[in-house]
């Protein structure tokens, strides 16, 4: 599917895999290995940087990466997207491609909404935690994925595998994915609508920890 | 799963019909309409439907075994192979027009001849107190979501369906033990899958109890009976039956019968031309993924015959 899907991007992109060489992990090694054969069958429009957080520390406070890899969809201003916290593989493998489509210019079905509702959402972290056996998250990573690059950085979507990340599951008592934290305050159990979402995230009570 | 991109989709035309679902009797229809060279396009909220849920499906003709998320994806391989459009999103509202019906979502607004409604359906909850508040915390809906959770701990399933049963089935697999707690004398799984409970020496079944209450701290730790004793567990899954998720007909006077699904006939037409229904939304007595899938079938059939007496000019 990768070969096939891949090559319908429409322009060059790069993603950002911040990464620390002097610790390479089997996690490092898993994840470049994932993130290959992306790159290989786009026919060089896809572009995978490594940056090496020792090397780049500006980088890594500008965009407070806590642990690597971290793949981070970077726009041409600087604006954080996506962060993704797991190897996309398996079934969450349609929705970061579709991700990647769509960060090259492809049409994106909420963008209309959310760029009509942008002044009434508040900046917004979604962190959406899921599993790879999960039935519903590819869903739920699509939507908010979709959200975040239709934002241009007001809505930021961090994909997170909890087996991949257990304190993180851990620190939310995590045991239901997909799992959706909004500003670290209010999470969505299960997989829940687009709608549901862009409401939530003009509640107006939302504030950011 | 959801389209990859917005291939075949266009917001502006009138489509002959549009099918709301993403489970086996949406795709079904649109897959009969699709070869019938309709102007389809297939609106779900989540695609794969209650079944994707499912860890093992050994009734489905042709297929010996396979997991509800592994039949999904054979849905959708056949959907694209037909290049049907699929997008994410519910209709909230219908208006109807003279020969056409408009559908509003949040995000956008579709006009078509025909309507499927194919929503399917939604777990019941138990309603008691603990339930909501350690939801994603112990309680759950889905043993193939969250059964990974419980490695090597006790759980419980509440209910007595085969649903049940598969869950209970399942869980054992992972975890330490695995209670079903079920307030008849008998569960009402398949003979098969009965006779593989009564096999499994992880799974116990505490019969004519009913859970009055859900404990925890942080997390779940215990379950109080309707008798008041309290009994120590780590996860509580549900699966008590379904509820229709119907509200979308009813807003437009569709008839449903006493449990909140859509009459139809064995043409799966409802009591509005031009709008039919199929699946776990329907009134068949029977909610099988197969039975469904000939719903949508008839469905499809159904609103082709009726968009060819419109006669409309493209």
């Amino acid at each position: 599917m990768i070969r096939e899907e891949i090559k319908k991007l429409s322009k060059p992109v790069k993603l950002h895999v911040f990464v620390d060489k002097y610790k390479k992990s089997k996690n490092y090694d898993f994840t470049m290995s994932i993130l290959k054969p992306y790159e290989e069958n786009s026919d060089g429009k896809l572009t995978i940087e490594e940056l090496q957080i020792g090397k780049n520390l500006d980088l890594k406070k500008k965009y407070n990466i806590q642990r690597v890899p971290s793949i981070l969809f970077i726009d041409n201003e600087g604006n954080e997207l996506i962060r993704y916290l797991a190897a996309p593989q398996g079934s969450e493998i349609k929705p970061f491609i579709q991700a990647l489509l769509i960060f090259a210019g492809a049409p994106n079905y909420y963008e209309t909404s959310i760029k009509k509702n942008l002044a009434k959402i508040v900046p917004s972290i979604l962190k959406v935690l899921i599993t790879s056996s999960c039935a519903y998250c590819p869903q739920m990573v699509s939507i908010a994925s979709q959200f975040a690059l239709a934002s241009g950085g007001k809505i930021k979507a961090e994909i997170i595998d909890i087996t991949e990340n257990p304190d993180i599951g851990d620190q939310y008592d995590t045991s239901s994915v997909p799992y959706t934290i909004i500003n670290e305050k209010k999470p969505l159990i299960g997989c829940f609508g687009a709608d549901e979402l862009i409401q939530e995230l003009m509640n107006e009570d939302m504030i950011i920890k | 799963m959801f389209n990859i991109d917005m291939e075949g989709i266009d917001l502006e035309k009138t489509y002959d019909l549009i099918i709301l679902g993403g489970g086996p009797s949406a795709i079904g229809c649109a897959i009969y309409a699709a070869r019938f060279a309709m102007d389809i396009l297939v609106v779900g909220k989540t695609f794969g439907g209650l079944i994707a849920t499912t860890h093992i499906v050994e009734n489905y003709p042709a297929i010996t075994s396979i997991s509800g998320q592994g039949l999904m994806d054979m849905f959708k391989e056949h959907m694209d192979s037909l290049t049907i459009p699929y997008i994410s999103d519910e209709i909230r509202s219908i208006d109807r027009g003279d020969d056409y019906f408009e559908l509003h979502s949040f995000f956008q607004k579709f006009k078509t001849y025909s309507i499927c409604i194919a929503t399917g359906s939604e777990r019941r909850k138990l309603g008691i107190p603990g339930e909501e508040e350690f939801a994603g915390r112990g309680v759950s809906y889905c043993a193939t979501c969250d059964g990974p959770f419980y490695k090597d701990k006790n759980v419980c399933v509440i209910g007595g369906s085969d649903s049940a049963a598969k869950e209970a089935l399942f869980l054992a697999q992972s975890v330490n033990k695995v209670y079903i707690i079920y307030r008849g004398e008998e569960i009402r799984a398949e003979p098969i899958n009965k006779q593989r409970v009564y096999d499994n020496e992880k799974i116990e079944i505490i019969y004519k109890t009913k859970v009055a209450e859900i404990k925890g701290d942080t997390t779940v730790k215990s379950v109080i009976f309707d008798n008041g004793k309290e009994f120590e567990i780590d996860g509580v899954f549900i699966e008590i039956g379904s509820i229709p998720k119907s509200d979308i007909a009813k807003q437009i006077g569709i008839e449903t019968n006493e449990k909140g699904e859509i009459k139809i006939n064995r043409k799966s037409e409802t009591n509005i031309p031009g709008v039919f229904a199929a699946g776990d939304v329907a009134d068949s007595p029977f909610k099988q993924a197969i039975t469904g899938v000939s719903e949508g079938v008839i469905a499809a059939y159904s609103a082709f015959d009726y968009v060819k007496e419109m006669n409309i000019e493209y």
